[in-house]
């Protein structure tokens, strides 16, 4: 009769040790444990809604300092555009902060919302800054033009010193034009840093005022097809 | 242990099964000597010390020695029990054997893992879904409530509207409103209340007054508090706008003495 073989130790070690992997494996997969950054954009989409969605653009790490490990996602459907900000942590895997979401079910030329990325951490106090706080922030418009006349976007922040009060002025400007936007599924989708400040502290800012956020899309005379002068949008942040 | 001689201690495998007691004291002694050899080698070395002993046997059985004698001069060629074991257990480290036991223990601990965490916190999660779609969390006790049921079909989602409040101090009324999944492992949406406007009777749109969110999981709770009410108003009006769902509800006010 054939003897039976004897396993050494180091390879029942092993053996077993490569089991406990795949249940572990398991363990996080059951546990909700985000391998790719797809899951991050999965939550999201849970979390508005909107049904599932194809990645359009990935921007990668957000371009700001004293964050997390993260990667940025505009993905969309039909019905909508997705920004997702996944973020890495160990004992979850990958996670979505606040994903924002720009229905895209009504009939205009162009959907747009924005997304503000922020970043804050805790410096020494000054007598300038006694809180210490700084903050880095990328403000992001992204969404999707469905008029085929149109061919450059112009987004801009404008403020007002006082919070109901008129607008001040403009506080930055930016233009993204047709040869940059991604066209899938019949769509053209555009994304870009709208505004971006960094190292900045409180007060920097229209103390008591607040933005106010511009969209309108242009053609190629220069014609605006369409104009909205309050966009909604929302943002995260994150912490050092 | 009795002390094998060659030649003059063989009387004792003489003796009915003595010879077997003999060997199996030479094995215990040799194995005792192991300690960080598990049970699978412990026989394994047990066997190959016994095939040894047998060859030899065997050889000597064929020199003309009888059997038991052949058996009693091959142990006692083997030397030193207790030498043997002790050269033996040189060979094996205490490494693997605390690292073998160390993942059987962690083996045992995933396989737990797996049968009770994931399960367990996706039926928490789907007790809480199905919980909210036919008792969900109660509304504010010291209001005056009236229990509504709307739902409304969202792209995964429901929107379930379960109650209407009044508060006939402030003159204000408060509606309570729940997400799930229609699938109820899935996960609840938290931005609905961007969608929805609530207007009273005076046709003020109190969109987004004090909604909040709370989230479970498998449900997500939320309320407009605050909505300013005037006595004789009986009704609020609920709309929901949101991925081409367009709803629109009359929400019936309970019976309040600021009623007209």
């Amino acid at each position: 009769m054939r003897q039976k073989r004897i396993l050494t130790r180091r390879q029942k070690t092993l053996r077993r040790g490569a089991v406990m992997a795949v249940l572990l494996a398991l363990v996080v997969f059951m546990g909700d444990y985000g391998f790719t950054p797809r899951y991050a954009i999965r939550m999201a989409e849970e979390s508005v809604d909107c049904g599932k969605t194809e990645v359009v653009q990935k921007l990668g790490a957000a371009p700001v300092e004293h964050t997390p490990w993260n990667r940025l996602y505009v993905s969309a459907n039909e019905r909508a555009v997705l920004f997702t900000s996944a973020e890495y942590h160990f004992s979850h895997g990958w996670e979505d902060r606040d994903g924002g979401c720009v229905d895209c079910v009504e009939d205009t030329p162009v959907h747009g919302a924005i997304y503000k990325l922020t970043s804050t951490w805790t410096e020494e106090a000054t007598p300038d800054d006694p809180t210490g706080r700084k903050y880095d922030e990328v403000w992001y418009l992204y969404g999707r033009v469905d008029d085929p006349r149109g061919v450059s976007i112009q987004g801009a922040i404008t403020y007002s010193e006082e919070w109901d009060g008129e607008i001040s002025g403009i506080w930055a400007e930016q233009t993204s034009s047709r040869e940059e936007w991604v066209r899938k599924g019949g769509y053209s989708y555009f994304v870009f840093p709208l505004y971006t400040r960094t190292d900045w502290k409180q007060g920097d800012g229209p103390e008591g005022g607040r933005f106010y956020f511009q969209l309108k899309l242009l053609d190629a005379e220069g014609n605006v097809l369409y104009e909205d002068q309050d966009l909604g949008g929302t943002g995260t942040t994150m912490s050092k | 242990m009795e002390k094998l001689r060659p030649g003059g201690g063989g009387g004792a495998f003489h003796r009915a099964g003595a010879g077997v007691k003999v060997m199996e004291d030479f094995y215990r002694v040799v194995l005792a000597q192991l300690r960080f050899v598990g049970e699978d080698r412990r026989r394994a070395i047990r066997q190959e010390l016994a095939a040894h002993v047998a060859d030899h046997a065997e050889i000597l059985e064929k020199g003309g020695w009888d059997r038991e004698e052949a058996q009693r001069l091959a142990l006692e060629a083997m030397g030193d029990p207790e030498e043997i074991g002790k050269g033996l257990a040189r060979a094996y480290s205490p490494v693997w054997f605390w690292m073998y036991r160390l993942v059987n223990i962690g083996l045992t601990a995933a396989v737990v893992l797996v049968l009770l965490r994931g399960p367990a916190v996706r039926l928490s999660e789907c007790r809480y879904s199905l919980e909210a779609r036919k008792d969900p969390w109660p509304p504010d006790p010291k209001l005056i409530q009236r229990t509504v049921d709307i739902r409304i079909p969202m792209v995964t989602d429901e929107l379930y509207i379960y109650s209407v409040g009044v508060d006939p101090e402030e003159k204000t009324a408060m509606v309570d409103f729940c997400t799930y999944d229609r699938n109820p492992f899935g996960r609840a949406s938290q931005m609905q209340y961007d969608a929805i406007t609530i207007t009273n009777e005076a046709g003020e749109s109190t969109y987004q007054v004090a909604a909040h969110i709370i989230d479970r999981m498998g449900v997500a709770y939320g309320f407009y508090k605050g909505i300013p009410i005037a006595p004789g108003d009986t009704y609020l009006t609920f709309d929901f706008d949101r991925f081409g769902v367009h709803r629109s509800y009359i929400l019936p006010l309970p019976e309040w003495e600021g009623e007209a």
